[in-house]
Formats: C-alpha cells, sequence, structure tokens
C-alpha cells in the first residue's frame, strides 16, 4: 500500500467515525407542581326550628312543620289544639366546589321544660321526630361560590297533660360531601 | 504512519457535541380545590403551551398553572430532536401523594431545527387527584432524556 493510499482509507475511516457518532444525548430535570386546596363546607344558621305556641286542650296531640319543598309554618293535630307563629329551621350551605352534599339528620329526641333542670317526667318533655321527611332531604345540590339553604322541620308530640312553659332542645344536623 | 496517528488525534475531539438545554419555566398544575370525590386534570401541550383544565370527574375549580416550557439551543440546522419522558412521576407532600402521567401524549416529542435559533418544547400531562386527597403543595422531579441527531 502506496502512502497516498493509506492516506485515503484513513480518511474515510475518520469520517465515518465521524459520522457514527452524530447523534448524542443530553438529560433535563424538570420539576412538576400542583397546589391542593381541600374542598370545604360552610354551614350558617338562619333561623332555629319554632314550633310557635301552641295552645294545649288536655288532649294529646301533634305539631308538625313540613319543610320538605321549602320554609314552612307549624301545624296542629289534635282536638282543641291550636299553633300560632313559628317557623322552619334554615341553615345556609357554602361549599367551595359544584357538588352534591348528604344531610344526616338527628334521631328522635325530647325537648325539654326549660325552667326544670334535672328529672324531667313525661308531661315535662315533647317528643320530637321525623326530621328527615319533614326537611330538605338527604342530598343537596350545591354551586361553588352560591349559598344554599337547608329547610329544617319535625313533628313533635304533646301528651294530654302536657305541663305548659318553654320547651328547648338542640338539634344536631351534618353536611357531608 | 506517524502522519496518520497525528491526524486521527486532531480529527477524533471534533466529534464530540454539546446542546445547550434549559428550563425556562417548570410544569405547574397550578392551585386545585378538587371535588372530594377526585378527577383528572391535564395539561395537553401536544401542540404548544397550555394550561390545566379539568380532563375527568366532577367539577373542580383551577385556577394558575401551565405547561413546562424548556428551551433547545441548537448547534446547527436541520438537527432532529426527540424528547423521551417518564412514564409517570409522583408528586409528594409530606406523606400525601399524587401521579403525574401520559407525558408523551400531552408533550412535544420531537422537532428538528431550521436554525441555530432556539426552540421552545412544551410539557404536559395528566395530574389525578385521589378522592379525598389532602391539601397541600405537591411537588416532584423527573428527568426527561433529549436525543440529538445531527444532519
Amino acid at each position: 500500500m502506496t502512502l497516498k493510499k493509506f492516506f485515503s482509507i484513513s480518511i474515510i475511516f475518520v469520517s465515518l467515525f465521524c459520522f457514527s457518532n452524530s447523534a448524542f444525548a443530553v438529560n433535563q430535570v424538570v420539576t412538576a407542581t400542583a397546589v391542593i386546596q381541600a374542598a370545604t363546607i360552610t354551614l350558617g344558621k338562619l333561623k332555629d326550628i319554632d314550633f310557635g305556641t301552641i295552645t294545649k286542650s288536655g288532649s294529646p296531640g301533634t305539631v308538625t312543620i313540613n319543610a320538605s319543598a321549602g320554609a314552612a309554618t307549624p301545624t296542629a293535630t289534635g282536638v282543641g289544639i291550636a299553633v300560632t307563629g313559628g317557623n322552619s329551621g334554615e341553615v345556609t350551605v357554602d361549599s367551595t366546589v359544584t357538588a352534591n352534599v348528604t344531610i344526616t339528620y338527628p334521631g328522635p329526641g325530647n325537648l325539654l321544660l326549660s325552667s326544670v333542670t334535672t328529672g324531667h317526667t313525661a308531661d315535662q318533655q315533647i317528643a320530637i321526630a321525623q326530621f328527615s321527611t319533614n326537611s330538605t332531604g338527604t342530598s343537596l345540590s350545591v354551586t361553588a361560590g352560591t349559598s344554599s339553604t337547608l329547610h329544617l322541620g319535625g313533628v313533635i308530640t304533646l301528651t294530654a297533660a302536657q305541663e305548659a312553659g318553654n320547651y328547648t332542645l338542640d338539634l344536631t344536623y351534618g353536611v357531608n360531601y | 504512519m506517524k502522519r496518520f496517528i497525528l491526524i486521527f488525534i486532531f480529527i477524533n475531539p471534533s466529534i464530540t457535541f454539546a446542546a445547550t438545554v434549559a428550563v425556562v419555566n417548570n410544569l405547574n398544575f397550578g392551585t386545585i380545590i378538587p371535588h372530594p370525590s377526585g378527577q383528572a386534570i391535564r395539561i395537553d401541550a401536544s401542540s404548544g403551551p397550555s394550561v390545566p383544565v379539568l380532563y375527568s370527574g366532577a367539577s373542580s375549580i383551577i385556577s394558575g398553572g401551565i405547561s413546562g416550557r424548556i428551551r433547545f439551543l441548537p448547534d446547527m440546522a436541520g438537527q432532529i430532536v426527540r424528547i423521551f419522558y417518564p412514564v409517570s412521576l409522583t408528586l409528594t407532600s409530606g406523606g400525601n401523594s399524587m401521579v403525574i402521567n401520559n407525558f408523551a401524549s400531552n408533550s412535544t416529542n420531537s422537532f428538528r431545527t431550521s436554525s441555530s435559533s432556539p426552540v421552545d418544547f412544551y410539557i404536559g400531562g395528566i395530574l389525578h387527584i385521589s378522592t379525598g386527597q389532602p391539601g397541600g403543595n405537591y411537588t416532584g422531579n423527573m428527568t426527561i432524556n433529549i436525543n440529538v441527531t445531527n444532519p
């Protein structure tokens, strides 16, 4: 092989060598981020449930607030029982996201005569029940940025010898996503 | 023979290539108030810069956020650049986590340089938010691989 030939082959070899290495790679680190804010529900009580002023008659009876379709007033059943005033309860529901929320209602309870501190007799208590069937229901659609309203009712049952006075009971409702 | 060796040594360093790659902005899904039942948020940057939108699931509130943007400085025109992404990335916040995947289908996968001017490419993906995902600042790092073939 002459020196000239040898150089020619060498140049070809070098050229091929360059071409075969004309690809390369680099790595790059990229950061990804996201901020999650948990959705929240805020409740605001506008009105307590008020069964009004009930005139007793010596007969048992019931007073119902049926707020299943919206705000309502009490109606009485029973011989000679009358009711004036009163209103369903109202609670506003605000959510940071649009969602259907589930409402849980209290179980049956007893309103207690306020003038007696302990040891209430049967006639010093008024049974209250049927909350969910006389209120907004167990599901409510809420829209982010818009207040929705829960309307709350129930049924109280009076004894024939119900003592006169103011009766109260604290009730707890739950609203969850 | 001695001449040949000298030439070879002289040429060999010229086959070392380099490219400059820099992050212009990282991938940011913004601030999300997710629906408690969870959902997926997508940034589709397959055809350019983009912002996060609800991809599946119930409504949520998304503010801010933008696709990742990487700047590639070519050595020459005609370079073919292929970008390879991880299959998924886990973002963490304390002991909590979320997953981003589908990078390849929501990002730039390849391009050809037409000059030596910088070229930006974009990164998106799908963020999966679980039911009851705890609040927090979630972050994670991934490595993308950029392959360059010279003309």
